[in-house]
């Protein structure tokens, strides 16, 4: 029901819709993956800590293939795999070796004899017999493993670091990681468990990563900041109003637009995407203090005490300046559904919908419920927007305006010059340092493993795919030798195609069936192996192969976990797999593959998610000036050129000042900045316009000017407490609009004022309609 | 004269005796054993054994020729050997094959490393294969008299004097049993002889003798050891 994958935010990054998909199946794969390391200084120790673990990781219904023991069945079991296959399977010095058959033939057969020789053949020579070559246990010696630091010991995965002794074991887990369910039984359970093992085994260090911790953790933290934000909005909602109104029937009054805007608001997400993002719903409670606002215009006005007892007429004064306010505000969310980020409409769309419900409240039900406060209230309250006022006109305060114009011109100035942009899709997503310094200790023993980069091999058939990731790990050995790469890994090392099979066998036969007599002959008359048993394998060197090792099979036994999740399986086009990479250098070079050969992705995703953030900051910032002219033009036609150009001013100073403050707080802008200034503007621009129509109308200078502040307070606050919050998205948003606002409600003024002189004479006719009223 | 040319004299010379000896030797082994081995010890109540023990650690450096005898189950005759062996107690084991081609075997507590005149032929560390781990130990405990790391690793059987002795082994753990069933030494001021029985039916059958015991590793033995 609520989700709270940031990556679920993100729209799709391929162009490719099977592409697309296949990462999807992988990171699935991946995601569900759990990795356990103990550590001990003692490797016994280590060893029986690690078969607890396992034990209790087994019975719980939480974890399934549950990978630790390699018992002699499993080792017996992988062996027995190949065995069949052991004239076709060569590692791939064997194989180049093999291309002079002679030359290759007579170092593969010394190889067998002196392993024979030495004292330690019994570690190979099980099934001498019916592999007299040792080919199968040469080649399984050879095999390329997925990670360089893991040994075997006594059957475990076992690395050392630090001098400790780390023992590895791996599970999966046993439903959706995002899932809070899931989460909220999982993470007790692993609680306990390392309490368990800790006290059972003292000294005993286990170290544990998986999708889950820090699902479980995004989760925990999206929930507490939305009820930061929603009560610290609230309290601050509850203490202005009974500061304000001192009676309990506006209080619970104005909280029901609130509550029916954030209803509807979440009504209407379930109802279109089905699940709603725990970061819409950390967004949409900074909604709190910003739809409060038409019923802070409604009670003051109403304050006003004008209407008579049975016709209420406050609602027809106030319309069309909260109308209009509305319908900006909302546009302003609804500009941040201009990129096309499923996270980001979804906030568009709460927040929207909110607005609109808590709109609708107030037009529809306050006519019927409100009374109006006592009528002394007003006078009291005057002194707020009195004091306010105050701070542009010249005489008390001088010099106020110059000063302060100043102290902004030289900020903006500094803080554009200082601004970046940085669309890394890292920036956003902030692990707690505990998980954080857990994996970077996880790395430091197995070694860091790159989970951003592939290369995806696509195929008709099986055999195809696997043809083509041969062909193409050829040319990562060279990238590799060159320097370009670090390391690569693909199933095709473990497991050849139908075709290499065939050629392995090929190179095998004309190198030990050529001469007379043949070399396996001499080889097997000349060590004493029985007739019959040199007669069977010349016979089965000779004869083709009939059976093949599958992907199938090869998945089918245990021995395979370590690298199944490479196999992608089934896509609509035929069948996908990945070869990982580590350590690149040249992504150019690996880009290219993609165009040089066919079925090859390189995919790439951190710097494609970050590409398309940049993307989408460039489209927002071209259309938040567009969005700037187009209210600019609207101002002018409906107030004239001047009054328009300062009617205009707050807001673009505002929006300046927003993108600077990063600037000199330095931190960097991304596309959440951007898109945040359309709120800037949808929510700014209420002052200038509310100040602008009150000055058409001086009695209710008052009341609209209190009403204006009581909003920006609430505002100000909810997004005070957003930009507190510990997810970058909702901090750059919280930053961007608390600068921009508090900016613009401090310029608004401007908006009813002339410059110069006139403003003088303009303020003193203000004052005195505020003290007539 | 140099060793190596000593020894591939003394070997062509002594191979043919091998041949003939070999039954008489094998046959008088197996009858022995089973005595052997009904009659297990422990270090603690057994004096003569620390003795032996004390005598063998006394040798930091040793060099020896060997003859190897390997009846592997599969082949109808036994796979013969023979050239230099060097311990080397804080070292590891230098083995070189002379006859019948020429090859050299390291094991060091890091691993194994077999090298052929070519280059390198393969290498096993010790953290990848457990079992590695274990011969490694059983040898270069052997050899430098640690019969209190032996107890710990096997069941221990005893037979003899201090001067000339028979020692039998049997694996502890369910990982050695695997691959060695039994081991017996005999020797006298040296370990003379090892005979291996493998678990899978193999049996290896290693003869020492040209003692010598002279000076410290020269510079390219002790590079020998560092792989």
């Amino acid at each position: 029901m609520f989700d709270s994958d940031i990556l679920a935010l993100l729209p799709a990054t391929e162009k490719d819709p099977v592409v697309e998909r296949a990462m999807d199946v992988f990171a699935e794969k991946l995601g569900q993956k759990n990795l356990f390391l103990i550590g001990h200084e003692d490797a016994q120790t280590a060893r029986e800590a690690a078969s607890k673990l396992e034990r209790q990781l087994r019975g719980s219904s939480w974890f399934k293939d549950v990978q630790g023991h390699l018992d002699e069945n499993l080792e017996r079991a992988f062996y027995e795999f190949y065995f069949p296959f052991r004239y076709q399977l060569l590692s791939r010095t064997a194989r180049t070796n093999l291309q002079q058959p002679d030359q290759g033939g007579k170092r593969l057969v010394e190889q067998a004899e002196k392993a024979l020789y030495s004292p330690m053949s019994g570690v190979f020579s099980g099934n001498l017999e019916q592999d007299p070559l040792l080919l199968l246990p040469m080649f399984l010696k050879d095999l390329p493993k997925p990670s360089g630091k893991l040994g075997l010991q006594e059957g475990w995965l076992t690395a050392k670091s630090g001098g400790k002794h780390y023992v590895l074991i791996t599970a999966s887990l046993a439903g959706n990681a995002f899932s809070r369910a899931t989460q909220q039984r999982v993470m007790p359970f692993l609680r306990t468990l390392e309490l368990e093992m800790e006290t059972a085994f003292p000294g005993m260090l286990l170290l544990s990563t998986g999708l889950v911790k820090y699902a479980a953790d995004g989760a925990q933290t999206a929930q507490k900041e939305i009820s930061t934000i929603g009560l610290g909005s609230i309290a601050g909602i509850f203490v202005l109003m009974l500061a304000m109104f001192a009676s309990f029937r506006p209080l619970l009054l104005g909280f029901a637009p609130v509550v029916i805007g954030l209803l509807a608001a979440l009504v209407c997400c379930f109802a279109v995407f089905s699940r709603i993002h725990l970061i819409t719903l950390g967004f949409g409670s900074s909604l709190i203090g910003v739809s409060i606002d038409y019923a802070f215009h409604y009670f003051c006005e109403q304050s006003r005490g004008e209407s008579e007892v049975g016709k209420d007429t406050t609602l027809s004064t106030i319309f069309p300046a909260i109308s209009l306010g509305a319908l900006t505000s909302i546009l302003g969310y609804m500009g941040m559904g201009l990129a096309p980020f499923p996270g980001l409409r979804q906030m568009a769309l709460f927040s929207s919908v909110g607005l609109l419900g808590a709109f609708a409240t107030v037009i529809f039900c306050f006519p019927w419920f409100s009374k109006p406060p006592t009528k002394g209230f007003l006078r009291q309250a005057k002194r707020l927007p009195q004091w306010y006022l105050r701070l542009w006109s010249p005489g008390r305060l001088k010099g106020f305006p110059l000063f302060f114009g100043l102290f902004t011109a030289g900020f903006i100035v500094f803080g554009l010059l200082r601004v970046r942009p940085n669309d890394d899709i890292r920036q956003l997503q902030t692990p707690p340092p505990d998980l954080l310094a857990e994996q970077q200790k996880i790395e430091a023993v197995l070694g860091a493993a790159d989970h951003s980069r592939f290369l995806l091999v696509e195929g008709r058939d099986q055999e195809q795919t696997l043809i083509r990731e041969e062909a193409l790990n050829q040319v990562l050995e060279e990238f590799r030798n060159q320097g370009k790469i670090a390391a690569f890994f693909g199933i095709s090392g473990l497991l050849p195609s139908r075709q290499r099979q065939r050629r392995n066998h090929e190179l095998l036969r004309d190198a030990l069936l050529a001469g007379t007599p043949t070399r396996l002959e001499a080889y097997m008359n000349r060590m004493g192996f029985k007739t019959e048993t040199t007669a069977a394998a010349i016979a089965r060197l000779g004869a083709p192969p009939e059976r093949f090792a599958t992907v199938a099979s090869w998945l089918a036994q245990t021995g395979s976990q370590p690298a199944a999740h490479l196999w992608l399986g089934a896509t609509p086009r035929g069948q996908a797999s990945l070869v990982m990479l580590s350590g690149v250098a040249d992504t150019a070079a690996l880009a290219d593959l993609e165009h040089r050969r066919e079925g090859i992705h390189y995919i790439d995703k951190v710097a494609d998610i970050s590409l398309l953030l940049k993307r989408y900051r460039i489209q927002a910032t071209r259309l938040v000036l567009l969005s700037y002219l187009i209210i600019f033009g609207l101002l002018v036609f409906r107030y004239g050129r001047l009054r328009g150009f300062l009617a205009m001013l707050p807001p673009v100073v505002a929006a300046l000042f927003a993108i600077a403050t990063f600037g000199v707080l330095g931190r960097e802008i991304n596309l959440f900045s951007m898109l945040a200034l359309f709120l800037v503007l949808g929510i700014g621009i209420d002052y200038t316009i509310f100040f602008a129509e009150a000055h058409h109308h001086p009695g209710r200078l008052a009341a609209t000017l209190l009403a204006i502040l009581l909003s920006a307070c609430t505002t100000l606050l909810s997004f005070g407490l957003l930009a507190l919050s510990r997810m970058p998205v909702l901090r750059d948003f919280g930053i961007t609009v608390l600068a921009g606002i508090g900016m613009a409600l401090l310029l608004c003024p401007l908006a009813g004022a002339f410059s110069g002189p006139v403003a003088g004479r303009q303020g003193r006719i203000m004052r005195a309609a505020l003290e007539e009223s | 004269m140099n060793n190596s040319s000593f020894l591939r004299r003394t070997s062509t010379r002594v191979c043919p005796l091998i041949f003939c000896c070999l039954p008489l030797w094998a046959f008088q082994a197996e009858r022995g054993d089973e005595r052997l081995f009904q009659n297990p010890i422990q270090i603690g109540q057994n004096p003569v054994l620390q003795e032996v023990g004390q005598t063998l650690k006394a040798i930091p450096i040793l060099r020896a020729a060997f003859e190897q005898q390997k009846n592997i189950r599969a082949l109808r005759r036994p796979l013969l050997s023979s050239g230099r062996f060097l311990f080397a107690k804080n070292k590891g084991i230098y083995w070189q094959t002379l006859e019948p081609f020429e090859n050299f075997f390291i094991m060091t507590p890091a691993g194994l490393l077999q090298r052929s005149e070519e280059g390198e032929t393969f290498r096993i560390s010790a953290d990848e294969q457990p079992v590695v781990h274990g011969f490694v130990n059983i040898f270069m405990s052997l050899f430098s008299g640690d019969t209190d790391r032996l107890e710990e690793q096997f069941e221990l059987f005893f037979e003899g004097t201090s001067t000339d002795w028979t020692i039998g082994l049997k694996p502890r753990r369910r990982i050695m049993k695997k691959f060695v069933t039994r081991i017996v030494l005999r020797g006298n001021r040296h370990i003379e002889s090892v005979d291996f029985l493998e678990a899978s039916g193999d049996r290896t059958q290693i003869r020492f003798s040209s003692f010598g015991k002279d000076g410290a590793l020269t510079e390219e033995e002790r590079r020998q050891f560092d792989f």
